[in-house]
């Protein structure tokens, strides 16, 4: 086991560096270089080559990728054009934000499919799990931002206009925090927090739930016709029992290997959903960084994307082998 | 064939069909045939001014048109007679096609996806506004629904319907073309990586590993940001960065089906491996690649919505589903229809590809005739 964690981490290394490497590349691919930004008549050429020279764009192009190589891997990922301070510094306010709402939304898909997956294994092609079936399908077809842009005209504005609808179920349309955040006690800023974060993560999430439901449904399908299951139902044990503790251990390993594949989907939709709910994350600090042509900010931002993938994928293996021990990994 | 000779019955679209039992196919040919000639008849003027106008879309509209009107009739007929005549050997494409046809949902995207292509293609017929025409923009501006405009007006006036037709074009072609260059070229990388093995397949695949760990979006946004936004960028890129996952589907297979006997002999008989790879492994893998097709259109089709909502796809003028969408985000309270009905335009289209997608995996796939 514990070679198996080593050796699974030392394959993440060269894929680290080759993602770095890609990185280089597109930076470089861009037409002209960052000071293209400043040249305007009233700054002499001078300055311009003195800035090339600061920044080590003079230097040929191997020097300038080990060096980039080591400012990245130290955490230096340089000096943001717009903002004018370091984009590590940036990032470190943005990545907690994404987190929160990537994990409240992977907990939602994962609570949710799972849940609906097994009520339709258990009345396998009843009128309940056609319906189901048929609103995945429909929800699995959706653009996250459309839904989101969606979910506010509706419950951020309609129902403000129904007096009988509950003022909890009113939601607010972006941002992370109320204005009166900071006069409100603990319980209280947890509460606005949370009430901030049912949309965006509902938008970002709620495809994925449709396709996990599927995946459930025939995981749980192919365990449920497995001869221990007629054994615990033949022992006289109630269905619950058989379906919950029996059943549903072995139906989820297969799902637990998804968490890595939905991640990266997952990113991908936040920096829709964070665009459109105004979610200071990184989603929306990369597309900001694009519109004010930004490169520094961008390419760091699609780096730490990568390595949170490539590191999620590394956790959902690792729990993989933890949870199922028939796998041997020698 | 009792009732199939019967004149009178084809003279109907879809009456033959109805008569044999199969109620509903017949029900939705009659309605094709009925939305076909009320554009014939309610848009006779645009239809006639075809002849005039000398414009390129209203000869494809025209000539469409003709072209569906003809299918319609004789479309009953042949759904109908194909598989009544026994065959002996039957190739593993009509199987599917048989296997397919049984499938109400996967027809029934089939049929969908079908009324799309003649709406985009019929676009000058079903409208009477230009896409990016507007007059007088205090008087037109932010119209609601109404039976002149279907989907209301935007925020210069200009009818959404119209946009979300045209918009359909811009979509689906991108779709289509994208997914054909990421198809072939995942096509391409998987033989060779699951052929060769060794070195080759180990260069390839770690390179794949490397593509598929960046967000999609997030590594599109990144390559686009470099260069000026425009459709056949847009096109490229994405066709660029799509395929690892077909390559990784087709590398699978070709894995199994190098070991098969067939392509042993086709070693033994000195064929080259290109050889080999063309004409003996890629047929055998096209059934997988097709379901990776289709299921690719309707997520390439969100990808790009994706992109032009955030102005990095097709630049604005130019009607695109999701920079419609954008363009009424900002007056989403007081003209809710902008962006509601180009949503729904993708919700339906992304529907249609995966119904067929889902169709045709099942139809290519043989332990699921077996068990039926």
């Amino acid at each position: 086991m514990t070679a198996y964690i080593v050796r699974r981490l030392l394959q993440a290394i060269p894929l680290l560096l080759g993602i770095l490497t890609l990185v280089f590349i597109f930076m470089h691919a861009a037409p002209g270089d960052p000071t293209a930004l400043y040249m305007n008549p009233s700054i002499a050429p001078e300055v311009l080559e003195q800035m090339r020279q600061n920044w080590g764009l003079d230097q040929p192009l191997h020097i300038q990728y080990v060096r980039w190589m080591k400012s990245f891997l130290t955490g230096d990922f340089g000096i943001s054009l717009a903002q004018s301070r370091p984009v590590a510094a940036i990032l470190a306010e943005r990545i907690p934000n994404t987190l929160i709402l990537s994990g409240v939304s992977l907990l939602l898909i994962f609570t949710i499919g799972i849940a609906v997956g097994i009520v339709q294994a258990v009345r396998q092609y009843s009128v309940l799990d056609n319906a189901l079936t048929f609103s995945a399908l429909f929800i699995y077809s959706m653009p996250s931002f459309w839904l989101g842009l969606m979910l506010i005209l509706i419950f951020a504005y309609k129902v403000y206009q129904v007096d009988w609808w509950p003022v909890f179920l009113r939601f607010p349309a972006s941002g992370m925090t109320s204005v009166n955040y900071e006069m409100l006690g603990f319980w209280g800023k947890f509460g606005d927090r949370l009430h901030h974060l049912v949309l965006p993560s509902i938008a970002l999430g709620v495809s994925s739930a449709a396709s996990i439901a599927r995946y459930m449904r025939s995981s749980m399908l192919d365990v449920i016709r497995q001869d221990y299951i007629r054994t615990a139902r033949a022992k006289g044990l109630p269905e619950r029992t058989v379906i919950l503790k029996h059943a549903l251990k072995n139906a989820l390993l297969p799902i637990i290997t998804l968490m890595g594949l939905y991640l990266p989907f997952l990113f991908s939709g936040a920096v829709l959903v964070e665009t459109v709910f105004a979610w200071p994350g990184m989603g929306r600090t990369i597309v900001e960084a694009i519109y004010q042509r930004d490169y520094p900010v961008v390419m760091a931002t699609t780096f730490v994307f990568a390595v949170m993938v490539v590191i999620a994928n590394l956790i959902a293996d690792l729990l993989y082998a933890v949870v199922d021990p028939r796998i041997r990994y020698e | 064939m009792s009732d199939g000779n019967r004149p009178g019955a084809r003279l109907i679209p879809g009456l033959e069909l109805m008569l044999r039992g199969h109620g509903i196919a017949g029900l939705s040919v009659l309605a094709l045939a009925g939305g076909l000639l009320a554009v014939l008849v309610l848009a006779f003027d645009r239809v006639l001014a075809t002849f005039t106008e000398g414009r390129l879309d209203y000869w494809v509209a025209f000539l469409t048109l003709l072209a569906s009107l003809a299918a319609v009739w004789g479309l009953g007929p042949t759904l109908a007679g194909s598989s009544a005549e026994p065959e002996a050997g039957v190739s593993q494409w009509l199987t599917a096609w048989d296997e397919f046809k049984k499938n109400r949902l996967a027809v029934l995207g089939l049929y969908l996806m079908a009324v799309l292509t003649l709406a985009t293609l019929l676009a000058p017929y079903l409208t009477p506004y230009q896409p990016d025409a507007f007059s007088d923009i205090a008087a037109t501006r932010h119209l609601p629904p109404s039976f002149e405009h279907l989907m209301g007006t935007d925020r210069f006036g200009r009818d959404v319907f119209t946009r979300v037709l045209y918009g359909a074009r811009v979509s689906l072609s991108i779709g289509f073309v994208s997914v054909a260059i990421a198809i072939s070229l995942g096509t391409l990388v998987g033989a060779a990586s699951g052929f060769f093995g060794g070195a080759v397949d180990a260069v390839l695949m770690r390179f794949v590993d490397m593509l598929i760990s960046f967000p999609r979006l997030v590594l599109l946004i990144a390559i686009i940001a470099l260069f000026e936004p425009s459709i056949s960028l847009v096109i490229i890129v994405l066709g660029l960065t799509l395929w690892p996952s077909t390559a990784r589907i087709v590398r699978s297979e070709v894995l199994s089906l190098r070991e098969r006997e067939f392509v042993l002999a086709a070693h033994a008989l000195g064929l080259s491996a290109p050889r080999i790879i063309f004409r003996h492994i890629v047929p055998n893998v096209m059934g997988p690649v097709i379901v990776a097709a289709t299921l690719g259109i309707g997520n390439i089709i969100l990808i790009e919505a994706g992109l032009s909502f955030l102005g990095m796809s097709v630049p604005p003028p130019t009607a695109s589903w999701g920079n419609i969408i954008d363009g009424g985000r900002e007056y989403l309270v007081q003209a809710w229809w902008v962006s509601t009905f180009p949503g729904l335009a993708i919700v339906v289209t992304v529907i249609a590809f995966n119904l067929i997608g889902d169709g045709l995996r099942d139809a290519f796939d043989p332990r699921v005739r077996v068990r039926q």
